[in-house]
């Protein structure tokens, strides 16, 4: 009888502040790439959710004092991709009277059936979502700020 | 939180969220509640032209000054109010569901009638119940779905105005 072998795979998770603030910075790269292509852009967003979610993560592991990224096991809170469970996780409060707050608004909303099916996602509306994570006055770039 | 039970308070607020928007010369291609299930709670659906215009962070952050500036009500937290485009499936689905049935009984006015449904003193008109991924809502949770303008100028002129308007409160 053939032998299965079961492999215990891990994705390999960062374990700093530093490399989550890696993943996310790539995924800026990416979503500011993607949202300057008349057909791809819609795709931008994806990466708005995933670079925020990086650095949430990053922003957990300084506020929880953290000097690695806990197992599933450990802490399964940890691994979830819903960016407002992250913000209660990362203990930030948002408010309306934020000067941030539409930026978190929209990133917040970035999977909240925003597609255009069958249309593509016009450049604009795309770059809009990447200006608020990773713009001058963005959800990503406050929290690089706070992590500064 | 009952997801059926939107509340005539709640509605009323949103009524008065459509009036301030009004006035600040914004007239949505909808408006209306819904329960939105991933995030267990009321949201307010707001469809307008601007979204593809301005882009949705533009749109936002003047529905933030506008609620900062008090010109629209203190119950209603832009965070709570999720903005679309027209061009995006959510409001198709919703003119869909709105032509096969209506929301409205002979004799009424909409708002009349639909105070009157959430207040449980008469049936809804037609079987009016539209899902749309997340979203739950009612034909009595509806207070405008049109279809708008579509030429750029008759979007342009009216965004610099709610633009204006909005600025000139905020300053």
């Amino acid at each position: 009888m053939a032998r299965l072998w079961v492999y215990d795979l891990r994705v390999a998770d960062p374990q700093s502040v530093e490399e989550w603030l890696q993943k996310a910075r790539a995924h800026a790269v990416s979503a500011k790439l993607l949202s300057d292509d008349k057909v791809a852009a819609g795709e931008a967003l994806f990466h708005v959710g995933l670079g925020t979610e990086c650095a949430l993560k990053a922003l957990i592991m300084r506020r929880h004092g953290l000097n690695g990224w806990p197992t599933r096991d450990l802490r399964p809170d940890l691994y979830t991709h819903s960016l407002r469970d992250l913000l209660v996780l990362a203990d930030v409060q948002l408010s309306a009277r934020d000067p941030r707050a539409a930026s978190w608004k929209v990133v917040l909303d970035w999977d909240r059936n925003q597609g255009y099916d069958p249309k593509p996602m016009p450049r604009k509306v795309a770059k809009a979502w990447v200006e608020a994570a990773f713009g001058e006055k963005g959800a990503v770039t406050w929290i690089r700020m706070t992590l500064a | 939180m009952d997801q059926n039970d939107l509340g005539l308070a709640r509605y009323d607020t949103g009524a008065e969220y459509l009036a301030s928007l009004s006035r600040l010369d914004l007239s949505p291609e909808a408006l209306f509640w819904a329960y939105d299930k991933t995030i267990e709670q009321f949201v307010l659906v707001l469809v307008t032209r601007f979204f593809d215009y301005a882009g949705p962070l533009a749109v936002t952050e003047l529905l933030f000054r506008a609620y900062r500036a008090s010109a629209t009500p203190a119950e209603i937290d832009p965070f709570i109010v999720r903005v679309h485009s027209p061009e995006q499936r959510v409001y198709k689905e919703l003119l869909f569901a709105l032509r096969s049935t209506g929301t409205i009984g002979a004799g009424w006015s909409r708002e009349d009638y639909h105070r009157a449904i959430l207040a449980g003193d008469v049936e809804q008109a037609g079987v009016f119940t539209f899902a749309y991924a997340d979203l739950l809502s009612f034909g009595a949770w509806v207070y405008t779905a049109t279809e708008g303008p579509k030429k750029l100028i008759d979007v342009a002129k009216p965004w610099m105005r709610f633009n204006a308007k909005v600025e000139k409160l905020a300053a």
